[in-house]
């Protein structure tokens, strides 16, 4: 349930993002969030809902974009993106693999209102 | 309008966390952080070896847990400075807590500080706490399937110890499984198997001696 506390880091810097642009609401968070990280999406949505509540963030929809592990074959020199954890090389099936990324947490963008101003 | 972030989710989490790099460094402090399962054996294998690394090695430990002081009990019975972290609920430490816990220690008095993680093998591995090493714990009584299963703890695992090897005999734990699925996300930290009478408590213990001089090059 690290979820959690993801939501609320989350929540942290785009209100002081939002804030800082004068904005009025935020009606979108866009992330990307590497899969090593374990993050379950519908969990990390009801997570942020909540975190959200009774903030200019309120109703705000999250949207991950899910970075992946690349797999690099040492037996074909193939680069990959891994399919579903399975640890070997999509190409060959090798097992003698390197992996690598999968494990950003980024914050992209946010869509907001702002005072004198309206969400295109 | 749509606006450009380009923020680490953890920035906050991951600053306090370099506070915390340099609180150590100036302390000369090495910090390692166990991260297992609930039952892996973690403290079992802290009583085990702080007192053999404590003649020469100053020692403490920050105790992780959701709620109870039992294992801070357990250290404590050895004679070894410690601080129970309860997270309340929480299943992972962050670098707050940590930070808060560390206030507490004699870190004048400390030359390797282990933190054990609160027992769950996914949610630890997402928190930067500072440390300078992530030993990952898996004992042979969990099954040979975990490293597969929770690959984000052993990718960023410094070492690995299997634990209660003693035991293997009466499992169905393949350690080829095991070591081939941690090998296949990383390929670099050593794995020791190690319990009462196993050769890699010996080796283990080796490690942490080379980890202390890694981080505390001029002690």
């Amino acid at each position: 349930m690290h979820e959690f506390s993801l939501a609320h880091s989350i929540l942290e810097i785009t209100l002081e993002t939002a804030e800082a642009n004068n904005a009025t609401s935020v009606s979108e968070v866009q992330c990307t969030i590497g899969a090593l990280r374990q993050v379950v999406p519908s969990l990390m949505d009801t997570a942020f809902e909540a975190c959200c509540a009774g903030t200019m963030a309120e109703g705000a929809k999250l949207v991950i974009t899910v970075e992946p592990v690349k797999v690099s074959c040492s037996k074909c020199n193939a680069v990959s993106e891994m399919q579903e954890m399975v640890y070997q090389c999509p190409k060959c099936e090798s097992v003698e693999i390197s992996m690598s990324g999968g494990t950003d947490m980024i914050i992209t963008s946010l869509t907001i209102d702002q005072e004198n101003g309206h969400e295109d | 309008m749509k606006i450009e972030v380009l923020r680490n989710v953890q920035e906050h989490n991951n600053a306090t966390a370099d506070d915390i790099r340099a609180l150590l460094a100036m302390k000369k402090v090495c910090m390692i952080n166990m991260m297992a399962g609930a039952g892996a054996g973690k403290t079992s294998l802290l009583e085990r070896m702080l007192p053999r690394l404590m003649p020469d090695l100053k020692c403490a430990v920050l105790e992780g847990d959701i709620t109870t002081v039992y294992d801070a009990e357990r250290i404590a019975a050895l004679g070894v400075p410690v601080a129970q972290l309860q997270t309340e609920g929480s299943c992972h430490l962050d670098a707050w807590l940590v930070h808060d816990g560390l206030m507490k220690m004699p870190l004048d008095e400390v030359d390797v500080l282990f933190v054990e993680n609160v027992g769950n093998l996914v949610c630890p591995a997402e928190f930067d706490i500072g440390e300078h090493s992530r030993l990952a714990v898996l004992s042979v009584m969990e099954g040979d399937d975990k490293p597969a299963k929770y690959p984000l703890l052993f990718t960023q695992a410094t070492g690995v110890a299997l634990s209660k090897c003693d035991l293997i005999a009466h499992t169905n734990f393949n350690i080829d499984r095991a070591i081939g699925d941690i090998r296949k996300v990383n390929n670099h930290a050593p794995i020791y198997q190690t319990g009462v009478n196993c050769t890699g408590d010996d080796e283990l213990l080796a490690w942490i001696r080379a980890e202390h001089t890694k981080a505390v090059p001029t002690s």
